[in-house]
């Protein structure tokens, strides 16, 4: 059981941005994806998604080639996606904007169910998603994709264009999906943070991965830090 | 002067049906669609010609719902590998086509000659008044229940996928949904509106050509929508009266201004219709009911 990704190449048009990308995700795990700007991260995590156009390789979920279903096909196998920065439905209200998934189950329990995790939506639950603060439309993306009851999440820089005040509560957010036994996919510009709460990282430079393994002995590794994490380890 | 005003409320009916079913494309869905009028023409047609050949006025409406639906299909899968800037030019290539169409195949349309003596909506429905007035009353029907209906459709699980649709394409086939089913279902709804308005303007008029399906029609419809507030029910009805109001009001001019010929009137007027909208988009620039940027579950 797990989502596992092999020699994946993916790009648009006749550019391939990652080049023969492998990793997994098992249930109740963080694996994080890091690197610079333009290292392809984004796009490993669009092509899993089925939102780029070149894809080759494999993704494997649970025993299914996903590579051979259409993005909407994907979501039924367990697969749940928070995209980057413009990742709620701005002029649909914050009720609406889970009141479109549609979970399978009780609609109306589910949304429910989400209001009481996220008590601050709760309160906004009538006005337009576009007039939430940063951090709170980060609950909404995060509720919106429970509302699936996905078994692997991957989020897509989450913490994007948040003030640092507000990184922390979405972090606090992502610690606590391994405890619903989901499976985290998490990209992350702020990779020291994000390899501090994961439990195996990737790091990647210019679509190809220059080193993987578990997320505490990449922290701990000098080269890796002062090239990607910032500063090296103390 | 109650034959003009039952003329003027019978265009801002047709207006309004063909704007409830161009907002659902555009206003809640975010699809540009500037051949409008094809639909409206291929409902015209497709109801008089089957009046005409003996055929009940319902079964004529029926056809004018449903072929443009049809005719919409095609569009509709078009929407899925076009840009929207794509579409719009596409949409309005495939108006063009169906007023060429008409001019071409005689043996059916009657070709630029129009098609004269088509029963007027008393006669088709045996109603005991005028021919404009049970025009009148037919459009009052069918936009009441195209109102309900837009209304319903837009807060329900389907409007609410269209609106995120509008939104962001992405993220709702990340959440499970093919947007282009849904794609291609406004289109037919929306058309279908178009030719049911096209096919009571044609026993309105009870006599159609070609010359009357012209890009112009859809330009019409577009500036009511946008005047009113695209993606609101609200906006499209107020835009239609601002329209309308536009449209005829502007023709009261030549009492303002003796001294100007028939000829220069006409361009005055147009000047004046320009001006108007260009101001009230300036200081309106979401249209007078607010657009859907204005947020939030009020429509």
């Amino acid at each position: 059981m797990a989502l596992i990704i092999s020699d994946l190449v993916a790009g648009y048009g006749g550019a391939a941005i990652v080049k023969g990308v492998g990793l997994s995700v098992e249930p109740g795990r963080i694996v994080a994806i890091a690197g610079t700007n333009g290292s392809g991260k984004s796009t490993l995590v669009k092509a899993v998604m089925g939102l780029v156009p070149k894809v080759e390789g494999k993704v494997d979920l649970d025993g299914t080639n996903l590579l051979a279903l259409p993005a909407e096909a994907r979501v039924a196998h367990g697969l749940g996606y928070v995209p980057q920065v413009a990742n709620v439905f701005t002029t649909l209200s914050v009720w609406e904007n889970l009141a479109v998934v549609e979970c399978g189950g009780d609609r109306k329990a589910r949304i429910a169910q989400m209001f009481e995790r996220f008590p601050a939506l709760a309160e906004r639950k009538a006005m337009a998603a576009g007039h939430l603060s940063g951090g709170e439309r980060q609950q909404l993306a995060f509720a919106r994709a429970l509302m699936l009851e996905p078994k692997y999440l991957i989020l897509d820089e989450p913490t994007a264009a948040l003030s640092v005040a507000l990184v922390e509560q979405v972090f606090t957010l992502i610690r606590e999906l391994p405890q619903l036994g989901i499976g985290v996919l998490l990209v992350e510009q702020r990779a020291r943070l994000a390899l501090e709460i994961a439990d195996d990282g990737i790091i990647l430079d210019q679509g190809s991965e220059v080193m993987a393994g578990p997320a505490a002995e990449l922290l701990e590794d000098n080269r890796m830090a002062e090239l990607y994490l910032g500063h090296a380890p103390t | 002067m109650e034959a003009y005003l039952i003329a003027i409320a019978v265009y801002a009916l047709v207006y309004l049906l063909m704007g409830l079913g161009l907002n659902l494309h555009y206003g809640f869905t975010g699809l540009i669609n500037f051949g409008h009028v094809g639909f409206f023409a291929i409902g015209a047609y497709a109801s008089c010609l089957l009046t005409l050949a003996g055929y009940p006025m319902p079964l004529g409406f029926a056809l004018a719902l449903l072929l443009p639906a049809l005719a919409a299909i095609p569009i509709g899968y078009l929407s899925l590998r076009l840009r929207s800037d794509y579409l719009a030019i596409v949409t309005l290539g495939f108006s063009e086509v169906v007023r060429l169409a008409i001019i071409n195949e005689k043996w059916l349309t009657n070709g630029v000659q129009g098609v004269p003596g088509i029963p007027d909506v008393a006669q088709g429905f045996g109603l005991p008044v005028s021919g404009s007035v049970a025009a009148l009353i037919v459009l009052l029907i069918a936009n009441a229940l195209a109102i309900a209906l837009v209304y319903r459709l837009t807060r329900s699980p389907f409007g609410r996928a269209i609106q995120a649709i509008r939104d962001d394409e992405e993220a709702v086939r990340a959440l499970g949904k093919d947007p282009g089913s849904f794609k291609i279902r406004v289109f037919m709804i929306g058309a279908s509106l178009a030719g049911l308005a096209g096919a009571i303007y044609g026993h309105y008029i009870t006599y159609i050509t070609p010359e009357q399906f012209l890009p112009l029609v859809t330009f019409y419809v577009w500036v009511a929508i946008i005047l009113g507030g695209a993606g609101k029910v609200s906006g499209t009805i107020v835009g239609t009266l601002a329209l309308m109001t536009f449209l005829e009001g502007s023709r009261f001019l030549r009492d303002l201004l003796p001294g100007v010929s028939e000829v220069e009137m006409a361009s005055v007027r147009l000047f004046v219709i320009g001006l108007a909208l260009i101001l009230l988009v300036r200081f309106r620039p979401s249209g007078i009911m607010g657009d859907w940027t204005s947020g939030g579950t009020q429509r």
